[in-house]
């Protein structure tokens, strides 16, 4: 379990271990319970008088506070990190637990580093990738609902897939573009969870394949990326000319 | 004890001295061989019994003396000494074997069939006999070396075959052969031929096989060799020579008689004269020649037979195909490719107006097809199954696509299920119940290849309730027996809604009883009414689409059976299906009428006639108001008043709002009985829309079921499986598309139904 939540990072992990139990976990609850004190307002305690969550303009604070780019993928990151389900809100117990299983100190200083580490972390890790990419669909979507605004995803794939750390983008192919033009184009709908998965997964091969090679038809992707596979193909995108070549190997 | 017999025999040869003993025995060998007829006289066969047990026996008794060491002084003498005897008899046969291949020169063909089975024959008796005579070297001598391991030792006999062949056979088999083959060509080309003589040979030659190991077995490896393998050469190009005259100078068919002709022939000659070894490859060679090198030709005329309808011709194709491997297959697909064509064209010959395509004519046209394929398969396919699933792979291709599925993909079944109706409904043209039997019986046939029976389903449970609620079905037994074939075709969970409708008025009729005793004994007066009470969700029915404010009559009555049935089964709630109720009014306003008419009418007419029961003239607003009824529902119902002449419009105003209606005082009609109650075309159409859209909702509850239940028993499987799994489950029903059981599949992870556990595998969330 230490090792799932640290993302199978080993030291991490070790470290998570060390630190829960016994009386250090006793004294880093209540050290991480003061920080997030430290960043409730008034403002916040009209809307929770308990004073366990935190809105919009403390968030923003503290983002600063760490360092945070929050018009880019570093803003997931922090938002991972602190178990946000929403990019307007933090809660105490997502702060304290998250923080906690970070295994790091509970002061600032430290804090920011391990928020370094984590974004340095991001490209050379695609599993943690992975895990940040999910957390921005969860942050993203709106309580009742369980799709994404449509564009809100588009901003979201903007922001981590048209990153320094990850370029959804080939030789002859800026994917990225393709993709939200199609979208754009034929697709009315928000996006839900399997779809924003999908679509990573969906990424990640075509990096591999420009040619969309490894599509098949009878693939377990969602209709809207076969749909887009074919809307490709019409267009001459990435598959037509290796379409070609295959069917003179059958 | 040798010695005391051999006193007796004054030309007895000196026992151990071979060529003394050899020379006497030559003797009598060479009377044996060539003049065996003559006989043999007992002194003889003594006589060269005994010199040959003599000369066997001599050095054994020297042998016994060891220290004497007489003769060649080894102890083994005896052994040599039958050595040399074996040796001489081997020169000997040698030397008479030769002389015969010397005399053989000077016969060919025929006369040399003759002398060879004439030396073989003489030989091989000969040698029985010599065999016999030469026993004790058999016993002894031979046997000795045999045991030994020695090669090339043989009894005597087998040894006279050894050297036949050797020394004869090696020279003379291929002329005897050409002689052989030269009797068989003749009598192919129809001459009469002593074939006894091809028989000898064969049975000569298949006494030559000996088994090097073992000699009392034979082998047929010489018979393979020498007689086998020129036959069947010989037959390969007899046949193609002459197929390929044969087929340039005749037509195809004709060739495949004489083709069929000369394989009976053939068959016909192993049992005759040849040895069974021959028979399968011999029908192989024949396979090749006669039917596999001309299968082009012969695939290319089975379109030309089936166009033509040529069922004995293609039995014969079909029996000389299926001789050689994969003969068969380039016919099956031109057969289902007709079919499919002949299907298509037989709908598109009915075709030419899909909308007004009466069913039977649309049933009848796909059973022909298939009627008459089936049978082509059965008398002249031999009923292979191969065929039948071609038939079947044809027919369900033209059932399912043709001209008239072109305007919807849900025609076939629905014109099947209205054939259906228009079966098991009442009609004036009554069937006779036997014929009904047949003919639905057929139905079940176009049914099977129906991909769609969920649309069917649909179409006929409706027109069941229909037939049901306006009990005009022609008969339980009749509609017993259909459900039952589906049941039977499709499963109990096909029929269940169908058989709970049955249930349903069985359970009405027992209720209407109860009802007029109930109301007998309270003594109320009532209406001579009948209800039905339908279990919802079985019943593919929906409540009206229009209020309505029943007459008081029927209201007051309508509130009777609710109470008493409320009274019955408490909790049930009862919704009135007004716009399938009917009753029938009796007339007493119209002049001139003999007897009264009787209105046949629905509720709704029957709430605008009664209004005239109190007021000569009702405008269409007063009209609207008593009876609740919505434009929809009102203005056919008034339509069809206005038509039959039963109501005017005063001042000759059009049907509708503002329009004033009075009674037609001088109706008039030939029947005393006017039925009123008669539907709208457009109603029935909308019907028909209605179910159509139906049925893509339900598909979707019932691919997403499957799904559920599926993954609830495998809890994770991947996705290309659950896929196929699903199809193989739905297929029952309608042939689902991929795309369609994705885009389920997304809607159960929507739901949470499902999670999608790495990229290919689903898993089930309970």
């Amino acid at each position: 379990r230490y090792l799932k939540n640290a993302n199978f990072d080993l030291d991490t992990a070790v470290n998570l271990y060390f630190n829960s139990s016994g009386p250090v976990d006793e004294q880093t609850n209540e050290k991480l319970g003061q920080m997030f004190d430290g960043l409730v307002t008034d403002e916040d305690r009209q809307a929770d008088p308990q004073g366990n969550s935190i809105g919009a303009q403390s968030m923003e604070d503290y983002m600063k506070l760490l360092g945070i780019d929050m018009t880019g993928y570093e803003f997931f990151v922090a938002l991972d990190i602190v178990q946000a389900n929403s990019f307007a809100q933090i809660t105490r117990s997502g702060f304290v637990e998250g923080w906690k299983e970070s295994g790091v100190q509970p002061d600032m200083s430290a804090h920011k580093r391990h928020v370094r580490g984590c974004i340095d972390r991001l490209p050379k890790d695609p599993a943690y990738f992975k895990a940040v990419y999910r957390r921005a669909f969860l942050v993203g979507k709106e309580a009742p609902q369980k799709a994404l605004e449509k564009e809100t995803a588009l901003v979201f794939w903007d922001m981590l897939l048209g990153s320094k750390v990850y370029r959804w983008q080939t030789k002859n192919v800026n994917w990225l573009e393709t993709w939200k033009s199609y979208l754009e184009e034929k697709w009315g709908r928000g996006v839900n969870k399997d779809m924003w998965n999908q679509t990573l997964e969906f990424a990640n091969r075509t990096l591999e394949d420009e040619t969309l090679g490894f599509w098949s038809e009878d693939g377990a992707w969602p209709g809207v990326i076969d749909d887009f596979v074919l809307w490709c193909r019409e267009h001459g995108i990435g598959g037509s000319k290796s379409t070609d070549g295959m069917e003179v190997d059958y | 004890m040798p010695p005391v017999a051999t006193l007796g025999m004054p030309s007895q040869p000196v026992r151990d001295d071979i060529d003394n003993t050899w020379e006497y025995l030559q003797r009598g060998i060479t009377k044996i061989m060539l003049n065996l007829q003559e006989g043999v006289d007992l002194n003889t066969y003594m006589g060269i019994y005994t010199a040959v047990h003599n000369f066997c026996t001599s050095q054994k008794a020297v042998g016994f003396s060891h220290v004497a060491n007489i003769n060649t002084g080894s102890h083994r003498g005896a052994h040599l000494l039958g050595e040399d005897l074996y040796k001489k008899l081997t020169e000997y046969l040698t030397e008479h074997l030769k002389r015969l291949v010397e005399q053989s020169k000077a016969h060919t063909d025929e006369a040399l069939l003759a002398f060879y089975i004439r030396e073989w024959h003489r030989y091989t008796v000969s040698a029985k006999y010599i065999h016999h005579l030469f026993r004790y070297l058999n016993r002894h001598w031979v046997k000795r070396e045999m045991d030994e391991g020695k090669k090339n030792i043989y009894d005597v006999y087998t040894l006279h075959l050894v050297r036949w062949r050797d020394v004869l056979f090696a020279q003379v088999s291929e002329k005897v052969m050409h002689a052989v083959l030269k009797l068989v060509e003749k009598q192919r080309n129809g001459e009469t031929i002593e074939y006894n003589q091809i028989k000898q040979v064969v049975e000569s030659f298949v006494s030559l096989g000996l088994d090097e190991g073992d000699s009392s077995k034979t082998t047929l490896d010489v018979y393979r060799y020498h007689f086998e393998r020129p036959f069947l050469e010989a037959t390969k190009l007899f046949y193609q020579n002459e197929s390929k005259q044969f087929v340039a100078e005749n037509s195809v068919v004709e060739y495949m008689k004489k083709a069929e002709a000369r394989l009976d022939e053939e068959e016909e000659r192993v049992k005759v004269y040849l040895h069974p070894d021959i028979a399968i490859p011999l029908k192989k060679a024949c396979n090749q020649v006669l039917i596999a090198e001309h299968q082009t030709i012969l695939r290319d005329e089975f379109q030309v037979l089936l166009d033509n309808d040529r069922e004995e011709d293609m039995a014969r194709m079909y029996n000389l195909l299926s001789r050689i491997a994969d003969g068969l297959d380039p016919l099956r697909s031109r057969f289902e490719a007709h079919v499919r064509k002949a299907g298509l064209a037989a709908v598109a010959k009915v075709a030419t107006d899909a909308d007004k395509l009466e069913p039977k004519v649309y049933v009848d046209a796909l059973l022909e097809i298939h009627t008459h394929y089936q049978g082509l398969v059965k008398r002249a396919f031999n009923d292979e199954p191969e065929f039948t699933r071609s038939l079947d792979n044809a027919c369900r291709e033209f059932v399912n696509r043709n001209e008239v599925c072109k305007s919807g993909s849900n025609k076939s079944p629905e014109l099947l299920a209205k054939y259906t109706d228009v079966l098991l409904r009442k009609s004036s043209t009554g069937v006779e119940e036997a014929e009904l039997e047949n003919t639905l019986a057929q139905l079940m046939t176009v049914f099977k290849y129906i991909e769609d029976k969920d649309v069917f389903q649909k179409f006929y449970s409706r027109m069941l309730a229909r037939r049901l609620v306006h009990s005009n079905s022609s008969s339980d037994d009749a509609e017993t027996s259909m459900i039952s074939k589906l049941k039977e075709a499709c499963g109990f969970e096909y029929t269940n809604k169908l058989q709970r409708m049955f249930q349903d008025m069985q359970i009405s009729k027992d209720l209407n009883t109860g009802f007029r005793e109930h109301i007998n004994t309270v003594g109320t007066k009532s209406l001579d009414s009948s209800y039905s009470v339908l279990g919802t969700g079985f019943w593919p029915l929906t409540a009206p689409g229009t209020t309505f404010n029943p007459p008081e009559e029927i209201s007051s009555d309508c509130e009777r059976f609710s109470l008493y049935y409320k009274a019955k089964h408490e909790g049930r709630k009862l919704t009135w299906l007004w716009q399938l109720c009917k009753g029938e009014i009796k007339t007493n306003y119209i002049k001139n009428a003999k007897m009264p008419y009787i209105f046949q009418v629905s509720a709704y007419q029957m709430a605008i006639l009664l209004l005239f029961n109190d007021k000569g003239k009702n405008t269409y607003e007063e009209i609207a108001s008593a009876t609740q009824l919505n434009t929809e529902s009102l203005d056919p119902s008034l339509s069809i008043l206005l038509k039959a002449k039963v109501l005017n419009v005063e001042g000759g105003e059009k049907n509708g709002p503002g329009a004033t209606y009075s009674l037609n005082h001088d109706f008039k009609n030939k029947k005393f009985r006017v039925n009123l109650n008669v539907g709208m075309k457009s109603e029935t159409k909308q019907e028909e829309v209605e179910t159509n859209k139906t049925i893509e909702e339900d598909r979707k509850l019932l691919l997403q079921s499957a799904i559920v239940r599926i993954m609830k028993a495998r809890k994770r499987m991947k996705h290309q499986q659950l896929v196929s799994e699903t199809i193989n489950q739905i297929r029952t029903r309608f042939v689902p598309k991929v795309s369609d059981i994705k885009k389920c599949i997304e809607i159960l992870l929507d739901k949470e139904y499902l999670e999608r556990i790495d990229e290919d595998d689903i898993g089930y969330l309970a």
